[in-house]
């Protein structure tokens, strides 16, 4: 295998499988490829999942499958697979050479994304391009190639065959898609999948919960903490955080590992480490999703210092008044058993990053009550209002670091919750000194104020629903 | 459902709202000038709106001012199985409580038609060479996820106004594409634009079809099941001209990403994108979902192309039924959502991007807005900062270290 070899060759993602064109360009660039006796090299994990299975119909009458079959591309699932990262395990063989030989190992991938570490945890770097490349690159092997002007491989005469001899021209492709994508094809796999008849309806209209499944749990937003009131007082600082904080610091997404909070839980419930799954699949059973909060290990956490001052990189946290630094998890469920209001500290554009929910129920469940920060990502900041989690932002120029916020001090909150009111949060030293910090509530909408009012989105509904009808 | 501007579409037996007459009663001659996203969402306004703060609705978006929210009451919610799933364990969880609390679960149902489709679970552990790896790689699936594929084909059996289609069918946006939106919705009598949120920031995929799909958290996605508005500020508005024809052998993916490293450098964040043009017009059938698909990558809430003749050869390609068909032409020509009838639709800000310039390209690495043409692939910078020698490499690690 040679350094930059390309251990992942991906036609995927709806980005590219839902223009016929790309598909057939890759199916014509395959038949060229087989004509000439190129094949794939043998370290390429190779794929193809359409995003509808409307694309093997077409591909299966212009008797193109056959031909990416043939170079390795045979259809592996109708599903994101690699573009959500879901690449599947490497060949043992394949993934010891590389971590043996430090081999820089690359993805080629006909995706939406390309982050480092998304595609696969091996793949160091990932490249997106369009199907019939992807195809080029299975054959090349490796990125440390000019895929324009370097051999792909030889005739039988031995004269090399470049990119250009193979690459299928428009009118090759227009031909194809004029003659073999057609709206029966459509019909045929959709009537039957949407013909969702008369469906039988479930027995109870409450679900059986299943007492040991990871993966669904009954959520316990009437029960505990969260049927509790909200006092907005004596609340202590979970997280003292910087700018930039992103919902991935606030509940990540990417595999389990043994040595988290979650894979200690999943452990415990008898789980086979090989399945323990990502940890966006068990963002139904709180249990599990609760203990990604703040799991992040590229955590900063300002309340947790070394010797000399400088914040600790990790999933820490510092628990008072006692200041002890663990865990963040421990300190969570220290605080959950003494019933600890929380609240978060942070700096400017707070919660950026994917829209996910969890970054707001996790620090919910863990008991906060209210976040100050200079400023909120638009979705995250609804998300929270949704969870009855009160945001509330700094005025222009000041911050945690004008107020001299070390994690020692306790918060209350006063003043009447109106849209973007101005509201006061008093902060009580440890040496007795009090401190009013001025805020603006950020309840927007008056919609805002009657949902957190309420405790969030699903109780401001039921609230309404048995107002209603009871 | 209001009642004022609803009037008969003529040879469909249905009404529709007149958005026009709506706006021009506001401010004479406005409605021509506004772009396809500010009629789209002008329209539901008219039709929803609660009476009382309707003319203040429709002046934000009139006067493309920003200072106030404005309901929007999305047509569908679609979902995928990992934000989906977690909406209707809350949805399972709510009918506990209702029940526990002496109300009747089986009431509490999403009023908005919410579509689940199960597509990110499955993990490719067995590759394209390997002739039964279809089969291998679904039973894996399946074992791996049994509790969650438990709930979802209950919450099917459960809740009225959930369709769910399981594993092993397809891609969502792609399927909401090819075959679940109608491009104009026709309920109760009316016709109306369709629009869609998504618990997946590629739901903008079908805004190729002139569909307004907005991707959002599990949270908001809920409160529009429930039925409660997504309140929204007016977003920027950009139009995208495209100008010129692609060169011979140039693919759609080799035209999104330039797209991508262009509109990233333009800083086009949260705002709502309007391709137009004779090159989108020039896009060949097909290729604009590829686009409007990168929306999140522009950093763009949504990637819109106006409905035109390629829409329409679009849904008679994918076998949406003729009588659909002539409702989006016969809809979209007469309410001034057809590309022809934007040609004086006013932009605060119109980018310009030309297709004749774009070569083969690839993108990466770590971002999807690095662009990287083929032909720079034999450049000697390539190879030593793209892919640099392993010697370099270590030393780079020891002074991470130092």
């Amino acid at each position: 295998m040679p350094d930059g070899a390309v251990i992942i060759a991906a036609i995927t993602s709806c980005t590219n499988t839902s223009t016929p064109r790309n598909v057939v360009a890759a199916g014509l660039i395959a038949r060229k490829a087989n004509e000439l006796g190129l094949s794939r090299k043998p370290w390429v994990k190779t794929s193809f999942a359409p995003g509808s299975k409307v694309a093997r119909l077409y591909m299966q009458e212009a008797g193109l499958l056959p031909e990416l079959e043939k170079l390795g591309f045979g259809i592996v699932a109708y599903a994101c697979t690699t573009c959500n990262g879901m690449s599947g395990a490497l060949d043992p063989k394949i993934q010891q050479e590389i971590i043996d030989r430090d081999l820089y190992a690359t993805a080629v991938l006909s995706g939406n994304r390309n982050f480092d570490g998304r595609i696969h945890p091996y793949a160091k770097q990932a490249f997106l391009a369009s199907p019939p490349l992807v195809v080029a690159y299975a054959i090349a092997g490796t990125l440390r190639f000019d895929i324009e002007k370097d051999a792909l491989g030889t005739d039988k005469e031995g004269s090399p065959i470049t990119l250009k001899e193979i690459w299928p021209s428009d009118e090759e492709i227009d031909a194809i898609v004029a003659e073999y994508v057609k709206p029966e094809q459509f019909n045929q796999i959709y009537n039957p999948m949407f013909d969702l008849g008369v469906v039988e309806e479930a027995e109870s209209p409450l679900y059986d919960w299943r007492p040991q499944s990871t993966y669904i749990r009954r959520p316990p937003y009437w029960e505990g903490a969260l049927a509790g009131e909200r006092a907005l007082k004596g609340m202590r600082p979970l997280a003292v955080l910087g700018d930039n904080i992103t919902t991935d610091h606030l509940s990540p997404s990417n595999a389990i590992m043994l040595d988290s909070a979650a894979g200690a839980y999943l452990h415990k419930m008898g789980l086979p480490e090989e399945d323990f799954n990502s940890y966006a699949t068990h963002r139904g059973d709180h249990l599990t999703a609760q203990r990604a909060t703040f799991a992040n290990p590229k955590l900063l956490n300002e309340m947790c210092r070394d010797e000399n001052g400088e914040v600790i990189q990790g999933s820490l946290a510092r628990i008072e008044p006692d200041g002890q630094q663990t865990r963040m998890r421990e300190a969570i469920e220290s605080y959950m058993a003494r019933k600890q209001p929380l609240c978060i500290v942070a700096g400017a554009d707070y919660g950026q990053g994917s829209s996910r929910d969890w970054a707001a129920k996790g620090v919910r469940l863990a008991g906060v009550e209210a976040i100050v920060a200079e400023g909120f990502d638009r979705i995250h900041r609804t998300n929270l209002v949704g969870m009855g989690v009160l945001p509330l932002e700094f005025k222009a120029g000041e911050t945690r670091e004008t107020y001299s916020i070390d994690g020692t001090e306790i918060f209350d909150v006063v003043g009447e919750r109106t849209p973007r009111a101005e509201l006061t949060v008093i902060m009580h030293r440890n040496n007795g000194e009090r401190v009013e910090i001025p805020v603006t509530c950020r309840l927007d909408t008056a919609e805002e104020v009657s949902v957190y009012e309420a405790g969030g989105v699903l109780q401001r509904f039921a609230q309404d629903f048995l107002a209603n009808t009871v | 459902m209001n009642t004022n501007y609803r009037k008969s579409l003529k040879g469909t037996g249905l009404d529709y709202f007149d958005t026009r007459e709506a706006v021009e009663a506001i401010q004479p001659g406005a409605y021509d000038k506004l772009p396809y996203t500010s009629r789209v969402l002008a329209e539901q306004l008219v039709r929803r709106c609660d009476p009382a703060v309707l003319e203040d609705s429709l002046k934000q978006i009139i006067e493309r001012k920003q200072d106030l929210d404005f309901p929007w009451y999305p047509a569908r919610v679609v979902c995928h199985d990992i934000l989906g799933q977690t909406a209707l364990v809350d949805l399972a969880g709510l009918r506990d409580a209702i029940a526990d609390q002496g109300g009747d679960p089986a009431k509490v149902n999403p009023v908005v038609p919410t579509q689940l489709i199960v597509d990110h679970s499955l993990a490719v552990e067995h590759a394209g060479f390997d002739p039964e790896a279809f089969e291998k790689n679904r039973t894996i699936e399946d074992r791996r996820n049994e509790d969650r594929f438990h709930f979802i084909e209950w919450t099917k059996t459960a809740f009225e106004n959930v369709d769910v289609i399981p594993a092993g069918n397809g891609i969502m946006h792609q399927i909401n594409l090819e075959k679940m939106s109608p491009v104009i919705q026709a309920r109760d009598g009316v016709a109306f634009p369709d629009t869609c949120v998504g618990t997946d920031s590629h739901t903008p995929h079908i805004d190729s079809l002139g569909v307004i799909a907005i991707g959002v958290g599990g949270l908001e996605a809920e409160t529009v099941m429930l039925g409660r508005p997504s309140m929204m500020r007016l977003p920027d508005i950009i139009g995208v001209k495209l100008r010129g024809k692609r060169q011979p052998g140039i693919t759609a993916t080799d035209i999104v990403l330039p797209i991508t490293e262009f509109l990233r450098k333009e800083r086009v964040v949260s705002s709502y994108l309007e391709f137009f043009g004779e090159g989108a017009a020039n896009l060949t059938l097909g290729d604009r979902p590829t686009i409007s698909n990168m929306t999140p990558e522009f950093g763009a809430s949504a990637g819109l192309f106006y409905i035109d003749e390629q829409t329409i050869d679009y849904l008679k390609l994918t076998g949406r039924d003729a009588e659909q068909v002539a409702l989006v032409e016969n809809y979209a020509k007469t309410t001034g959502l057809w590309a022809d009838s934007l040609t004086n639709a006013e932009y605060e800000r119109i980018l310009e991007f030309d297709l004749s310039t774009v070569c083969r390209n690839m993108a990466g690495p770590s971002n999807p807005h690095r662009r990287l043409p083929t032909a720079d692939c034999r450049l000697p910078t390539w190879l030593s900062v793209v892919l640099p020698a392993r010697g370099k490499r270590r030393k780079v690690k020891c002074l991470m270290v130092l």
